[in-house]
């Protein structure tokens, strides 16, 4: 999608949000787009429907539009499986782990990874190496807070110096 | 089955009483979304909103702010981003933010540059540093936020700094790093065409053993033909070979989607064999196999993508030069289409038998009075096909 200006931006959203809520849940999944986004210039409007919240892509012509649909139903089961039972909170509270997780799917308005396992493996080898590097850090943090802890006045022990030799 | 328990789950919130505890939540968002729960009128949500804007720009300009609560801040701020306030007081904030070492802070200065940025920004070159160290970086998760963010921001400025750096990445040895760095060459290409080398670039990875990568790969050959087919039919026969070995199963099993292998792969194949067939017979004979079997590996469809990769194939056969046998199963399968239930299949059915209709006309009169009922349909889009 190309970029616009704030004030554009906010219009297509509630135009989207116009169009997209008056639909029926029998009809048609796709919208050819009102005047800022459709209407000649090619993008479509396609959207699903999770009780409360409307999941819209808006793309162009070189995309298949019952592909979309299930890659929309993907991203859905990606943060399903995520945030183990998705619900709505999640989606404000967590943002950076939304925004993070359809940055997996599609990368500069190119779809870029279809597969669940695929986008969830990467999102927990991620999360594994974020973990090992605060752990390796954290540990002389942890040591010196720990002793600082204990008081004051705490002499630290006169360690014996460790004879190999002796053993 | 998924869709069920999802539409049940995804309704479920707004109780207050949010309960995750595995999952950490930022305290500020947490407590503004909060009050904003509560709130009943418009006016109320706007002061509200600009109190924490304004406490929030205060914060982040405090000298003495640590690294864990400016990432505190710009997660709030990538919230604000969604309710259209101007945040650009966090522009920079953002950018100096993805210069943390620590991973989890980086990333969330990525995702707010992201969200604060675009293409022509007037502090994208203050990012170009960074971008630069972490695409150059050991660490591939480094690599692949850098990626990720230049697909997006990428300007006609800022493109030659990193296009040599990307195009190194093509051989990194982690395919989340090849697959991201073909879809930003791609992203160059589209910027200026002239000053790329894309076609050259995918050469080289055009038999990636991982199928992820060969995804993005045929996403790029995929738009390169539609620029220009001549120069690819020389590959005709290597992507015929993929769409195979999709067909054959080949790729794990966790690669598959409701027991199809690679379903969007699938369809950009398939595309992509149409550009390259289409008004000439001879590479177009090449294909005619592979599409027909296509066809036949979707036999009872069952499922959406199943029948997305018939409409797709029922495009190629029109696309291409004709051949009236595929032609026949073509028309055979996508009237099926047009007496379905579901409205997004009579839709696609409609869009399907106008492509058959184009080459020749005598497949439509079977199906005139379907056509013709989908006329009086409530639905609009229906309708306007």
């Amino acid at each position: 999608m190309a970029s616009r200006g704030e004030e554009i931006q906010q219009q297509i959203l509630r135009e989207t949000y116009h169009l997209v809520s008056k639909r029926d849940d029998n009809v048609c999944n796709f919208l050819e787009g009102g005047s800022l986004i459709g209407g000649g210039s090619g993008y479509k409007l396609i959207y699903r429907h999770y009780a409360t919240l409307y999941f819209v892509f808006c793309v162009d012509s070189s995309e298949s539009e019952l592909g979309i649909l299930d890659l929309i139903q993907v991203f859905v089961e990606t943060l399903d499986k995520h945030f183990e039972n998705v619900c709505e909170l999640d989606l404000i509270f967590h943002i950076d782990k939304v925004q993070h997780i359809l940055a997996e799917i599609v990368m500069g308005g190119m779809v870029l990874e279809t597969n669940m396992t695929e986008v969830l493996t990467h999102l927990d080898a991620q999360a594994k190496l974020e973990k090992s590097e605060a752990g390796i850090t954290a540990a002389p943090a942890r040591a010196i807070s720990a002793v600082k802890s204990m008081g004051p006045n705490v002499s630290i022990p006169h360690m014996p110096h460790f004879n190999f030799k002796g053993h | 089955m998924a869709e069920r328990a999802l539409d049940k789950v995804l309704g479920f919130s707004f109780d207050h009483y949010y309960h995750k505890p595995h999952l950490s939540v930022v305290k500020g968002l947490q407590h503004l979304v909060n009050k904003l729960l509560d709130i009943k009128s418009r006016q109320q949500e706007d002061k509200t909103l600009r109190d924490e804007l304004k406490l929030l720009k205060d914060r982040m300009q405090s000298p003495t702010v640590s690294s864990s609560e400016m990432k505190d801040y710009l997660v709030e701020i990538i919230y604000m981003t969604t309710r259209h306030y101007d945040v650009s007081f966090a522009d920079i904030h953002a950018i100096k933010f993805t210069q943390q070492s620590a991973m989890k802070e980086k990333r969330i200065g990525y995702l707010a540059v992201s969200s604060l940025l675009s293409e022509d920004h007037h502090l994208l070159v203050l990012l170009i540093n960074t971008l630069q160290k972490d695409l150059n970086s050991t660490n591939f998760v480094e690599n692949c936020m850098a990626l990720s963010t230049v697909a997006m921001l990428i300007n006609g400025e800022t493109m030659p700094a990193v296009t040599q750096i990307v195009e190194k990445k093509l051989s990194h040895t982690r395919e989340a790093v090849r697959k991201r760095a073909i879809i930003a060459l791609l992203k160059f290409h589209q910027l200026s065409a002239e000053s790329t080398n894309l076609a050259n670039q995918l050469q080289g990875v055009l038999f990636d053993s991982d199928f992820s990568v060969i995804t993005a790969v045929i996403t790029a050959y995929l738009y390169l033909a539609k620029e220009d087919p001549v120069p690819l039919k020389s590959l005709t026969d290597r992507f015929v070979s993929i769409q195979r070995q999709l067909l054959a199963h080949k790729p794990p099993s966790d690669l598959q989607y409701r027991g199809i292998s690679m379903p969007w792969l699938q369809i950009k194949l398939l595309r992509l064999l149409a550009f390259l067939g289409m008004d000439d017979l001879g590479c177009s004979q090449k294909i005619y196999a592979v599409i027909q079997d296509s066809l036949t590996s979707v036999a009872n469809p069952s499922c959406l993508i199943e029948y997305s990769i018939i409409y797709e194939v029922v495009q190629t056969a029109a696309t291409i030069y004709p051949n009236m046998k595929l032609l026949e199963m073509a028309a055979e399968r996508i009237s099926k289409f047009l007496s379905s239930e579901n409205n997004n299949l009579r839709y696609i059915g409609i869009k399907g038998l106008t492509s058959i209709v184009q080459v020749n006309p005598l497949f439509a009169i079977e199906h005139q009075m379907t056509v013709v009922d989908c006329l009086d349909d409530p639905d609009e889009t229906l309708r306007r096909k």
